[in-house]
């Protein structure tokens, strides 16, 4: 896999967009699927995945071959996805922190041991509902915990794509769990 | 209240990092501790709830939209000027 990529790179700087395509055939799934878990949104995700390439492709001769390829195509991603939230104003005010508590926000301050209710429990598709929680929580742990268990990488490859320490991804998913934890335990 | 270094031992087992002793601990605590295993439990159920919604696939057209917004190669204009 990795040196099919290496040559598709090699075909894409000497201009070959048809190489380029065979690129967004092996990823395009899941760095789709990563931009819909962040935003929620089936428009906004195909906008921001299809960004997510088109910055790959303009910067590709930018990139580090000691890295993955994922994990540069996964950090392209998350970025645009942080910077479409933060310019979505509702979410950031509930997303922005509380003055003086580190990583709590105001989802936080809502109370969150109430059971979902019955009613809505049967309209909503258990998908819907673990996609419902995974939106409220604060962007940084929600993208750990996408790249976690939606795409299913390692912790080390989480801290390369977020560029953040290994112990530092690892409490924010051990929160992102937690928080997960408090809404899901009545479903 | 469940003791704080038991809900961190329930983590390093979830991201599979805990060692055979601490993993001993932890199983020896929740046998005693009805609260800790409910907690236990309910963080695993929410690791194969966020799990099992991981296959998505782009829309089918996703790949030929891509390549439409790329720029148009640059077809060696400057080095004829």
């Amino acid at each position: 896999m990795d040196a099919i990529i290496k040559k598709r790179i090699k075909q894409v700087i000497k201009g070959d967009q048809d190489a380029f395509g065979e690129i967004v055939e092996i990823y395009k799934n899941s760095v789709y699927q990563l931009c819909f878990r962040m935003l929620g949104n089936s428009h906004e995700a195909e906008d921001i995945a299809q960004e997510t390439f088109l910055r790959a492709y303009v910067n590709i001769k930018s990139f580090n071959q000691d890295l993955k390829f994922s994990t540069w195509l996964f950090r392209i991603a998350t970025n645009l996805c942080i910077d479409r939230l933060r310019k979505k104003k509702p979410d950031y005010y509930l997303d922005a922190e509380v003055a003086g508590s580190e990583g709590l926000t105001m989802y936080s301050q809502i109370p969150s041991d109430t059971p979902l209710p019955e009613t809505e429990l049967e309209s909503l598709e258990l998908q819907e509902i673990v996609q419902k929680e995974i939106l409220k929580l604060p962007e940084k742990y929600r993208s750990a915990i996408v790249l976690k268990y939606i795409e299913d990488l390692s912790l080390n490859e989480i801290s390369e794509i977020l560029e953040l320490p290994l112990g530092t991804v690892k409490t924010r998913i051990h929160r992102g769990r937690e928080a997960l934890r408090q809404q899901l335990r009545y479903v | 209240m469940c003791p704080e270094h038991i809900i961190e031992l329930m983590h390093q087992y979830l991201d599979e990092e805990i060692d055979p002793e601490k993993e001993q601990i932890l199983r020896e605590h929740l046998r005693s501790c009805k609260e800790c295993e409910i907690i236990f439990n309910e963080l695993k159920k929410t690791v194969a709830f966020v799990k099992s919604i991981s296959n998505m696939q782009a829309p089918a057209d996703f790949t030929a939209h891509v390549l439409a917004r790329l720029p148009k190669e640059k077809k060696k204009v400057l080095a004829a000027r």
